[in-house]
Formats: C-alpha cells, sequence, structure tokens
C-alpha cells in the first residue's frame, strides 16, 4: 500500500463502522448508502485496477470516467436530498409564520365598531392574546 | 394602529347588486398584500364602496407601508413574520376567515386588478349552492390591456392544466375565486408562492369540488405588470408542483 492508500482507506473504514453502528441502532437508510459509499471508495483506493475492470464490463472504457460519472450521480442525488429537506423545512416554516399572523390578528380603524360586535364569539386569537382585550383594542404587536 | 374610537367615514354611494350575503359578517374577501403600498389604499376603498363584508388582509411581511396603510381600514389585518408568499398568505386568511365562521371566502388581489363591483356576481354559484367554487376568467370576460407574451404564457398555463388536473378551464391563473365553507375547509394550499394557484385547481379536481367559471375583468397595469407571472416564473412553478408532489 502507498501513502495514499494508508491515510485515506483507514479513515474511510472506521467511518463506515461508525455509520454502520448508528444505523443498525437507528435504522438510517441514508447512513447505510454513505457507509456503501465509503466502503467502495476504501475498495477502489485500495484495487485501483477495479475500477477499471468494471469500467470495461459496463462499456465506459477507463475507469476514472467510471469513478467521475459515479461521483456526478452521487452529487445529483445528494443535492436532490437537500433540496427536499430545504422544500418540506420551508412548509415549516410558512406554518410558524402563520400561527403567528394568526395569534396576532389586528382590527383596523373602525372595524372594531361593528365587525368584533357582530362576531361576538371567543376565537382562537382572543384568547391567544391578552385577556385583558376588550373590543376595538388594538392587539399588541410581539416583536 | 389608530385608537378604535376613531371612525372612518364609509361611502354612502354604495352600488347595488349585493346581496344579504355579502353584507353579512359570514361573506368574508381576503387579500394577500406585499409591498402594495401605492396600490392598496385604492383598492380597499373600491372594495368597500361595492362589499360591506368582512375583509382580512393578510400582510406577507412587506417592506414599503403597506401595513400603515392597511391600518386605516376597518379590515382585518395579519401579518406574516417573514415573507412566505402569495399561497401562503392567502392560506392564512382564508384559516382565519373560517375560524371566524365565514361561509364564503372570495379571494382577492391586492394590486387593483380586480373590479370589486363583480364581487356578487362572482359568489352567486356559491350562493346559488350550484358550486362550491366559482372561479373567475379573464378569458370569459375581459383582459385589458394584456400583454401578448403574459396571454401566451396563460394559455400555455391552460394546456398544463388540462394535461395534469383534467379541468377544462378557461383561466388557470386567476386570483379572483370564492369557496364554499365546505371548499375552503377542504382545500389546503401547501405551495406558498405562486404555484398555489395550479395547486389549488389540482385540489378542486382531486376532492371532486364542483366548480364554475365566472367572467370576471382584470386590469393590467404597467406597474403591476412588473409582479405578475412570466415565462420564467411559469417554469419555477412547475418544478415547485413537481416538487410539491415529491416531498409531502
Amino acid at each position: 500500500m502507498n501513502l495514499f492508500q494508508w491515510l485515506t482507506v483507514p479513515v474511510l473504514i472506521a467511518v463506515a463502522l461508525l455509520d454502520l453502528a448508528i444505523c443498525i441502532r437507528n435504522r438510517r437508510r441514508l447512513r447505510l448508502l454513505r457507509i456503501a459509499v465509503c466502503l467502495v471508495a476504501a475498495g477502489l483506493i485500495l484495487y485501483p485496477e477495479t475500477a477499471t475492470s468494471i469500467a470495461r464490463i459496463v462499456g465506459i472504457g477507463r475507469g476514472t470516467d467510471l469513478v467521475v460519472y459515479a461521483f456526478m450521480l452521487v452529487t445529483s442525488g445528494v443535492l436532490l436530498h437537500f433540496y427536499g429537506r430545504q422544500f418540506t423545512l420551508r412548509r415549516d416554516f410558512v406554518e410558524l409564520a402563520r400561527r403567528e399572523a394568526l395569534r396576532t390578528a389586528e382590527p383596523g380603524t373602525g372595524l372594531s365598531q361593528f365587525r368584533i360586535e357582530r362576531l361576538g364569539r371567543g376565537n382562537s386569537f382572543d384568547e391567544a392574546t391578552s385577556s385583558s382585550d376588550s373590543p376595538g383594542r388594538s392587539g399588541d404587536r410581539h416583536e | 394602529m389608530n385608537n378604535a374610537s376613531q371612525r372612518l367615514s364609509l361611502p354612502s354611494d354604495v352600488t347595488t347588486g349585493k346581496t344579504d350575503l355579502m353584507n353579512d359578517a359570514s361573506t368574508w374577501v381576503v387579500i394577500p398584500a406585499f409591498n402594495e403600498a401605492p396600490r392598496i389604499e385604492k383598492t380597499l376603498t373600491e372594495l368597500r364602496r361595492h362589499f360591506s363584508g368582512t375583509v382580512v388582509v393578510v400582510d406577507d411581511a412587506s417592506r414599503d407601508d403597506t401595513v400603515e396603510q392597511v391600518a386605516h381600514f376597518p379590515v382585518w389585518l395579519l401579518r406574516h413574520p417573514i415573507n412566505c408568499g402569495q399561497g401562503a398568505a392567502l392560506q392564512t386568511g382564508i384559516e382565519f376567515a373560517l375560524r371566524q365562521g365565514a361561509s364564503i371566502v372570495v379571494t382577492f388581489d391586492a394590486d387593483g386588478q380586480h373590479d370589486a363591483s363583480e364581487i356578487a356576481r362572482l359568489i352567486e354559484p356559491v350562493l346559488s349552492g350550484e358550486a362550491d367554487v366559482a372561479l373567475g376568467s379573464r378569458f370569459l370576460g375581459a383582459a385589458r390591456d394584456i400583454p401578448w407574451l403574459r396571454w401566451l404564457t396563460l394559455k400555455l398555463a391552460i394546456l398544463f392544466t388540462r394535461l395534469t388536473s383534467g379541468l377544462p378551464l378557461s383561466d388557470v391563473h386567476n386570483g379572483y375565486r370564492a369557496f364554499s365553507r365546505h371548499a375552503a375547509s377542504t382545500i389546503r394550499i401547501q405551495q406558498p408562492r405562486m404555484a398555489h394557484a395550479s395547486e389549488i385547481l389540482g385540489e378542486i379536481a382531486r376532492h371532486g369540488l364542483r366548480y364554475q367559471e365566472v367572467p370576471v375583468t382584470v386590469s393590467y397595469l404597467e406597474e403591476t405588470l412588473e409582479k405578475g407571472q412570466t415565462a420564467w416564473g411559469a417554469l419555477r412553478i412547475t418544478g415547485h408542483l413537481l416538487a410539491g408532489r415529491i416531498w409531502k
């Protein structure tokens, strides 16, 4: 083994073993994928001619091309995963913003005279704001 | 916010065409607003001339004085602490209206593109029970000064909607709508930004809600064209809709 292999392979195997332990405990699919990537990377670093053999079998040609293609596919998958996380996270932010908006609803000038009276019922937003609110009082905003 | 003891003088020349339910507190108009300070006052003034039901404005973290403008009107004001998008603001306003007992919820743009005098005609199918949702259509009504590229984009959107939801509509991106309480409670807008328009139609189709198109007028002003839908925006909407289906 050369210096590069000594430096990288033990690290990759250690990361894979750590993830495997957590994965077994928590059943995390993403960690399984990460373990697989680490082990494959370690294998290709230890036996670089394997990449060339595999590349020839699948008709790509060179081992380095195989590695580049695999890297692009894995990166695309990771980016898609994080986009999805960002998408759902944004939805959570919107829900929080909505709750705040509903909690701090304010009647405009002149509204309290006839709209609140016509509604005349206990509302969730009334309960959420100060109990001393009386019809017509502008709700305090919580900054 | 001004002291509630200050009364706002409402215009006395209220036009005809109102039904009892329009004057009743159980008909609500929901207006999402973002940076509409130059237009919101005129929009609300015109709205109050033709509609004396309950109005709720949902400010989507505007950076101008939209909130200060709205505060002078007898409307409910809700404020998102961060900018969430028009779809999110609509859902917030609809949810508030439902909590207050709304029987009919009308969505209305803040930029003055919609004609408030057409509210009575818009809600008629919902009032009569013929439909759960009334959808305004500029192509059945009038689209004043619509740029050709906007016209083309909207026509392509119609085709897209027919392919995805199966709804044979003439206008699929019109913010002028009326929902019965049942429809407003059933539809949950999860697309926070502009894809909500297509999402609403998808929900109508998915839940089998009865709908009817109503001719309405949409007026295009130069200042509002910048905020409207572009061809690039249409591509983004498609991406957001796809993402919404993948990551539920």
